[in-house]
């Protein structure tokens, strides 16, 4: 296989029927951001859930990507992908950054303890696959290898770097990366046939 | 889709059809955060100039979404919604940019020359006029997005002004330089004044600028070394961190200093020299020796 290579420029996305709002929000209308807001605040929010798991401090951070939202949406890109994996892609990134800066400070505190990883993770994908069951995580990720599902749990709803990862698990970098980026072109591969127009309306 | 089994868990070996071959794998990585902030960098400069990878990002982005966000376990509260109705009249809307990623992006996807790379000020003002004729929901941005570069080249003069030095938390040696203020002020002044008149000025826009980062440029000349940085919609950073500068060259990256006073420009710390791109992170107070979180924004640069 060749890394999904064919699919580049000839392949057509869906369109997406919030990127008609967003140019309306972009032009500060507060009702089409009512709008952006009612689709893509609950997948944000289960975003920030997800890494945080701590409700208070998810809704906190939703509250602050959904106003980056407004205040950068004369930036958004509709070539770039959906509003909806735009704001829960910001919603990652501070969901993370937000994790990264407590663990630091904890790890300042010594608090790291060997095997905390493998802790780490048999407690994210408890919740991950169990908590959650019957939705679509669990199935897609079900799709994936031991291994594979491992290195994403961790990634992406633990919030750590492939370094970090391979660090927790006593593997060297690169096959972390390898496990990391199968298991997410998998799951890419999954959820695109399980619905074409994923992550836009409904 | 038959996939040949990925059970090959050993670095992959030659199979992997090169994924190990530097940054192009790093895609989507990239996509989940996963990556160290050097990585992420360099990431973000690749995916600039192709194609492939962002549409890769794309798909991992939107897949994540969706496999996240299927099922909200609770919808968000009405106390949320509220709040943040009501937090918007205290949040700006960016201006849109002068140089329009979008309107040949969203048609074609840009080949060799990515339509963001950074480009002269003549070839964004260019694009600035075309784009003015042309009506395109990129550029709905209404009165604020009407800033043409033009202006803000002028503009240059104001912030000029009220400029302060980067690099405000470093102390000892370059403390004592640091101590005349007017006197770094007027050298940032003329830094910006020599960088911005020199034949190879860069003007580069920041990819990405989430987490409070605005939309701030870089302005960078090879031939002088040096690089100034011309904040606009930067935020404080959040109490207790910083925001720092770096030079990002490879897996390297080098300390080009703190950033504090987001009203006002500043010249970076330390010579360009092979620099390939300038990254911002946000690090706990008084700076890092070397980045410690992913990016808010990277400008990368031209050769």
């Amino acid at each position: 296989m060749s890394g999904g290579g064919g699919t580049g420029a000839d392949r057509e996305r869906a369109v997406d029927p919030l990127a008609a709002s967003m140019a309306r929000v972009a032009a500060g209308d507060r009702d089409a951001f009512g709008e952006v807001y009612d689709a893509v605040a609950p997948k944000v929010l289960a975003v920030t859930r997800a890494v945080l798991r701590n409700p208070s401090m998810a809704e906190e951070v939703t509250q602050e990507v959904l106003l980056e939202v407004w205040r950068q949406a004369t930036r958004y890109d509709p070539s770039a992908g959906s509003v909806a994996a735009w704001a829960t892609t910001i919603g990652h990134r501070r969901a993370v950054d937000r994790v990264r800066s407590v663990r630091a400070r904890e790890d300042r505190e010594d608090r790291v303890v060997a095997g905390e990883g493998r802790v780490e993770y048999d407690e994210v994908s408890e919740q991950v696959l169990q908590h959650e069951d019957e939705s679509r995580v669990r199935k897609a990720l079900t799709g994936l290898t031991e291994l594979q599902r491992e290195a994403v749990v961790m990634a992406y709803w633990g919030g750590r770097t492939s370094t970090e990862i391979s660090a927790q698990l006593g593997v060297p970098v690169p096959t972390v990366k390898t496990r990391l980026r199968d298991g997410l072109q998998r799951l890419r591969v999954d959820l695109a046939r399980g619905e074409p127009a994923a992550g836009s309306a409904s | 889709m038959s996939r040949t089994g990925p059970g090959d868990e050993t670095s992959g070996g030659g199979d992997v059809s090169g994924y190990d071959d530097g940054v192009h794998g790093l895609t989507p990585l990239y996509a989940v955060d996963a990556l160290d902030p050097q990585e992420a960098a360099a990431a973000e400069a690749h995916l600039r100039g192709c194609a492939e990878c962002r549409e890769e990002l794309v798909e991992v982005r939107e897949a994540m979404a969706a496999a996240v966000a299927g099922e909200p376990a609770e919808p968000p509260s009405a106390a949320l919604r509220a709040r943040v109705m009501a937090a918007l009249d205290d949040v700006p809307q960016l201006p849109a940019l002068p140089a329009p990623l979008a309107p040949g992006a969203a048609v074609s996807a840009p080949a060799a020359e990515p339509a963001a790379a950074p480009v002269d000020e003549l070839s964004r003002r260019r694009a600035q006029h075309a784009a003015d004729d042309r009506p395109s929901a990129a550029r709905s941005g209404g009165a604020t997005g009407r800033r043409a570069p033009r202006r803000w080249l002028q503009g240059l003069a104001a912030a000029a002004a009220a400029v302060v030095v980067a690099g405000a938390a470093v102390t000892g040696y370059a403390a004592l330089q640091w101590r005349d203020e007017a006197r770094a002020a007027q050298q940032v002044a003329q830094a910006m004044t020599e960088v911005a008149g020199a034949p190879d000025a860069q003007v580069v826009d920041a990819q990405g600028g989430a987490d409070g980062w605005g939309g701030s440029r870089v302005m960078v000349s090879r031939s002088l070394g040096e690089a100034v940085l011309v904040p606009t919609g930067v935020e404080d950073a959040p109490s207790g961190r910083t925001w720092q500068l770096w030079f990002v060259a490879g897996d390297a990256a080098r300390p080009a200093g703190t950033f504090s006073d987001t009203g006002s420009a500043a010249v970076l710390s330390g010579a360009v020299d092979g620099a390939e791109a300038v990254a911002v992170t946000l690090e706990p107070a008084g700076g890092s020796e070397s980045p410690t979180t992913t990016p808010v924004a990277v400008y990368p640069l031209t050769a």
